[in-house]
């Protein structure tokens, strides 16, 4: 890089970046534990396109789920960085929405009220997305369980009530640990065609970690191979299947190339 | 046609249902019967057992083992003379105080240690020291100390009810799943929104657990702090039946306290229920 370059460097590079919603540099995390310190992820540098729907594989304590939280904020990663729309990451944002493995509702409030949740953490004015709330309820098949508490729900419509949850206050990045992983198979299916129309429709962002490589094939653009511990990226493949995508998808020859192809990757 | 399509199709749904209503109305009817059955043990129990008391009382003296009758007798005599509400109420003003200063110190206490690790190490040793001792035993020095009158039942009866509800108030605090506390940070919750939001509504049946103990327990404190020293209570008035050879007697007062105890826990129970979840206070809280 010459001098010239250095100095109007900041202002380019920022250019550059502005085609990344997320781009993570270089990053590493070594936790301490009792046996001594654990590498969890190596050298990850991913840069992911806004609107862009990616999915992580790997072998479970591949450091998918810490990837995930370092990009949420959630977690500090031991060196390098991530920046969110250029700008870098050192807690949560409202500008991000987690789905994680549980849907992790609070069982003393109603669905309603749980999807609220984070209008009244954020200080937001409830009655302005009570409405919001219940057309994204409807959307997702809920209307009528307003009122229901979430034990009164079906595992699927529970992790349903999570989305919506995490959609209300519109975050350009949706970030799933596993959203399906508990869900029955048939339920997942339909789960995943129901995120993708909602994915399509906002063109929001998408991170989802998925140890189920078919799952990850039918969702995403592109899908990030980890290898085990540490995780690094092993191999990063481009999902080149038409969409919309729908079960028909499935039953395409490439779908079964692709399937096979990262099964032998992930070894 | 239309018609005909129209009566037709609906068919298998609707078989269906009245299938799933017989089902229903069997439950109904088995509910019935359980209820019947469960009323009718119930009395079963209670004639049984008087029936019991009866024939063990005739046995024996009325100075060890009064019969039910003369018992139901002096009941509706102290009811009625009145002789018997001043002690109803003097122990149950213990009782409330007792349970009310108990339950603010025993909240306050277990909020602020669930709060601070550092202040939950510092107080445990003496927390469990405060335990350990035979509290019952320390009834005589508070007497000594705040003399006759209720302000040393009340402290007897806080002493032992602080506790359990302490214990209850820093479990239920802490045993938040770190999923609900990952999800409250990725919300950018500050530390009063997780505590009001997260952690004492989770908290809450723990606490209710704790009230409930705490209720039983300072009934007990009430009465023991009433033998140790006092002329006027309950527990005064089993001192002096006892004194005065008058077991009839002391069998009605303990039978009185026993449902004055049901009554107190009761009321536990019945607040505990505005607080539920669709309960009054939640619903309040949703209109505003």
């Amino acid at each position: 890089m010459t001098h010239a370059e250095a100095l109007t460097s900041s202002a380019h590079r920022t250019a550059m970046n502005s085609t990344a919603a997320i781009r993570v540099t270089d990053l590493y995390k070594t936790y301490r534990s009792v046996a001594g310190p654990v590498r969890a992820l190596e050298g990850i540098d991913v840069d992911i396109r806004p609107g862009e729907f990616v999915s992580l594989i790997g072998k479970s304590g591949c450091g998918k789920s810490t990837l995930l939280q370092i990009i949420a904020g959630l977690v500090r990663p031991s060196r390098g960085k991530v920046l969110l729309e250029d700008v870098p990451v050192v807690k949560a944002s409202r500008k991000v929405g987690l789905v994680f493995q549980k849907s992790v509702l609070l069982e003393w409030r109603t669905i309603l009220d749980n999807v609220l949740l984070p209008v009244e953490l954020f200080h937001l004015v409830r009655a302005g997305y009570v409405d919001r709330a219940r057309e994204l309820l409807g959307m997702m098949g809920l209307a009528g369980f307003e009122n229901s508490y979430p034990d009164e729900l079906s595992g699927g419509m529970q992790q349903r009530a999570a989305i919506v949850r995490s959609l209300l206050c519109d975050p350009d990045i949706l970030l799933m640990d596993e959203p399906f992983g508990a869900l029955d198979a048939l339920t997942r299916e339909q789960m995943n065609v129901e995120l993708l129309r909602i994915w399509q429709a906002s063109g929001k962002t998408i991170i989802f970690v998925t140890h189920d490589i078919a799952e990850a094939v039918f969702l995403s653009d592109r899908v990030i191979l980890l290898s085990e511990r540490p995780g690094r990226v092993k191999e990063i493949v481009k999902i080149e299947l038409p969409r919309p995508r729908t079960i028909e998808t499935t039953y395409l020859p490439q779908f079964a190339d692709y399937r096979r192809h990262l099964r032998e990757q992930l070894g | 046609m239309n018609e005909s399509v129209a009566r037709e199709v609906p068919a298998p749904p609707s078989e269906v249902e009245d299938e799933f209503i017989e089902t229903l109305e069997d439950d109904e009817q088995n509910g019935r019967r359980r209820i019947a059955l469960e009323l009718t043990l119930t009395a079963a129990v209670i004639v049984v057992s008087l029936a019991l008391w009866s024939f063990l009382a005739s046995l024996t003296s009325p100075l060890v083992l009064p019969a039910p009758g003369r018992v139901g007798e002096v009941i509706v005599d102290i009811t009625k003379n009145g002789s018997v509400f001043k002690h109803i109420e003097t122990t149950t003003l213990e009782i409330i105080l007792g349970f009310i200063l108990g339950s603010a110190i025993g909240l306050g206490a277990g909020i602020a240690l669930a709060w601070s690790p550092l202040l939950r190490r510092l107080a445990s040793p003496y927390l469990v020291a405060s335990q350990a001792v035979p509290k019952l035993a320390l009834a005589p020095m508070f007497t000594l100390w705040l003399g006759y009158g209720i302000a040393s039942k009340v402290v007897i009866a806080a002493l032992i009810a602080f506790f359990p509800l302490l214990e209850n108030t820093v479990v239920g605090l802490c045993a938040v799943e770190s999923e609900k506390l990952m999800l409250f940070k990725s919300l950018l919750a500050n530390e009063i929104q997780t505590f009001t939001k997260l952690r004492l509504p989770h908290a809450r049946p723990y606490i209710f657990a704790g009230l409930r103990m705490a209720m039983l327990f300072a009934t007990v404190g009430a009465i023991v702090g009433e033998y140790v020293g006092s002329d006027v209570g309950l527990g005064a008035m089993i001192i002096v039946s006892d004194g005065t050879m008058n077991t009839t007697l002391m069998f009605a007062v303990l039978i009185i306290l026993t449902a004055l105890g049901i009554l107190l826990y009761k009321l536990v129970q019945w607040m505990e229920m505005l607080f539920q979840r669709g309960g009054v206070v939640a619903r309040l809280r949703r209109t505003r």
